[in-house]
Order: C-alpha cells, then structure tokens, then sequence
C-alpha cells in the first residue's frame, strides 16, 4: 500500500473517530448527581442564611455546584408525576425546594430528618436544587 | 436579600387584598417545546413560583431560568450560557391579568390571560387562553401560548437555526393551594 493510501486512510479513520465523539457528545443524556463529587455539604438552615445574608456571595459558591444538604422534610408535593418537589424547613420564611429526579422512589414524609443531594440553581424565595436524590 | 424583597413585594402585591382568597405553589410548571424537522427539544421547570388571586383577577410567575432541565446535557448548557444567558439573566416573570368569569363554586372556568413577560431581559406583551379549575379546595391554571427567540433578544447561529422552531410552544400549569 502506498503512503498516499495509508494517509488518506489514516485521516478518514480520524474524521469518522471525531464525528463519532461528537455525536456522542451531542446525545448525551443530562447527568443525575448520583455519580457526581458532591462540592459542599451543609445544613439546611445553614444553606438558607447564607443566600438570605448576600445572594450573589452565596451565588458564587453554590449556584450550579452540587451540594448535600440536610434537613427536615417541611412539605412533599406530588403535582409533578414520578418527580416530587420537597421543601427542607430552614427556620425561616424561606425553604430549600428540592426537585426530585424522577424515579428516585424512595417514600419521603413531612418531617422526616434527610440528607438530599441536588445542583443548586440560585434563590428567589427558596435556594432551588435540582435533579435531587435522597442519600442514603 | 434586596431581590427577595422586590419578589416578596410584587406576590405581596397580589396577595395583600385584604380578605381576597389567594393561592399559591412553589412548584408550578413551566415547560417549552421546539419540534423541527430535524430536532425535538424540550425542557422543563417544576419549581416555579405562582400566585393567583381569582378576585382580582390577577397573576404573577417567576422562575429561575437554571431551572429548565434538558434531556441534552449539551443543550442545556449552550441554553443556559448562548442563548438565555442565565449567569446574566438568572430569573424570569410573568405579571398578567385574567379576562373572563371566574366563579367560587367547584369547575372550570376558561379565561383569557394578558400579561407581560420578562426573559433574557426584555419583557413583552403576551396573551394566552388559559383554564382556571377549582377543585377541593385546590386552584390550578393552565395555558399555552408561543414566543419567538428573537423578540427575546436570543440570536440563534445560523449552523442550527434549522434545528430550532421559529416559534417555541410554551405550556404553563400551576396548582395552587390557598395562601396562609
């Protein structure tokens, strides 16, 4: 085989190895937090102050991270189907409103003592998490 | 705390007529939908803040755009840093008003919805038909209307203009529980 040959197959080999990873990358699903390094854990109520105190410090060191909070189930509504929103009491007006990854099934009750992991996505009354799992 | 404030204000606003019913979730349902023919993109929010006093007439929603879950983790972050900007436009809101007869008693009652809504920091005129139910003691609205990206100040590039609807269907539901 000559080396114009084997270049010219060498470079569709790489084009098609690219155009594959790109397609892949494109089609990824939305990853859980199950699987991710949980950046900061905290206390609910601890969570809440800081947001309350100065929004955009708080911003800066939660807003998309994935954070482990813990704290008491205040309320659990199940409008959503397959994907409650659970709200963590603070001890103020304000809650840590948890919206849950579909299919976590495990039962949660008002006032049940938890630890959820969720991606904070910022404060307007609440500090919001995301794609939330209850941990173990 | 000052952007607390002003979005306690604007619900209280609504929700300080004095002896009026209100309602209200912290888990309403923003969703919007863009069907090509060469892509079907969707994305939802379930933490939406909703508070409607049937008396007055009135209704106000707000979210965070961060919010919005795509089933494409790519998507979700080329809409959250290109498109919405939501580093820079972290909320969005809808003040309106209901046009139509909203009864006391159990049923369904369909109104006409104006309002303005504010996103990637524009806010616009928008009008909806919407249905108000009330069921056991519940409130719960649901309606549907469609934005163009560029009204919103959104520029899509060119290389997938093709791939996202002119006009993107967005669905709203809040059931709402009386206010304490």
């Amino acid at each position: 085989m000559s080396t114009k040959k084997i270049i010219f197959f060498a470079v569709v080999i790489v084009c098609l190895a690219v155009a594959a990873w790109g397609y892949r990358m494109y089609n990824k699903p939305r990853a859980g937090v199950a699987d991710q390094q949980t950046d900061r854990t905290l206390s609910a109520a601890e969570l809440y102050r800081l947001y309350a105190a100065n929004e955009h410090a708080a911003d800066s060191m939660f807003l998309g991270k994935v954070i482990a909070v813990s704290g008491v189930v205040q309320s659990v509504d199940q409008s959503q189907p397959n994907a409650p929103t659970i709200l963590l009491e603070t001890g103020a007006a304000g809650t840590i409103n948890c919206s849950m990854q579909p299919g976590d099934s495990k039962p949660i009750k008002q006032g049940m003592q938890l630890q959820v992991k969720g991606k904070c996505t910022g404060f307007l009354m609440d500090v919001n998490l995301v794609d939330a799992i209850v941990l173990p | 705390m000052m952007k607390q404030l002003i979005m306690v204000l604007a619900i209280a606003a609504i929700a300080g007529t004095a002896k009026a019913q209100n309602y209200f979730t912290r888990s309403g349902f923003v969703g919007f939908y863009s069907t090509t023919s060469q892509e079907s993109v969707k994305a939802e929010n379930k933490q939406v803040y909703a508070v409607i006093d049937p008396t007055k007439k009135a209704l106000a929603f707000t979210l965070l755009v961060k919010g919005f879950l795509f089933e494409k983790e790519l998507m979700q972050q080329h809409f959250n840093e290109n498109y919405a900007e939501s580093d820079k436009y972290p909320k969005a809101s809808f003040n309106g008003t209901m046009e139509g007869n909203i009864g006391t008693a159990p049923g369904e009652y369909p109104v006409q919805v104006n309002g303005q809504l504010t996103f990637h920091g524009v806010t616009k005129p928008v009008t909806m038909p919407a249905t108000v139910t009330i069921q056991q003691g519940k409130l719960s609205a649901k309606g549907n209307f469609t934005v163009k990206p560029e009204d919103y100040n959104i520029t899509i590039p060119a290389l997938v203009r093709e791939k996202i609807a002119k006009e993107i269907k967005v669905q709203v539901q809040a059931d709402c529980l009386p206010s304490k």
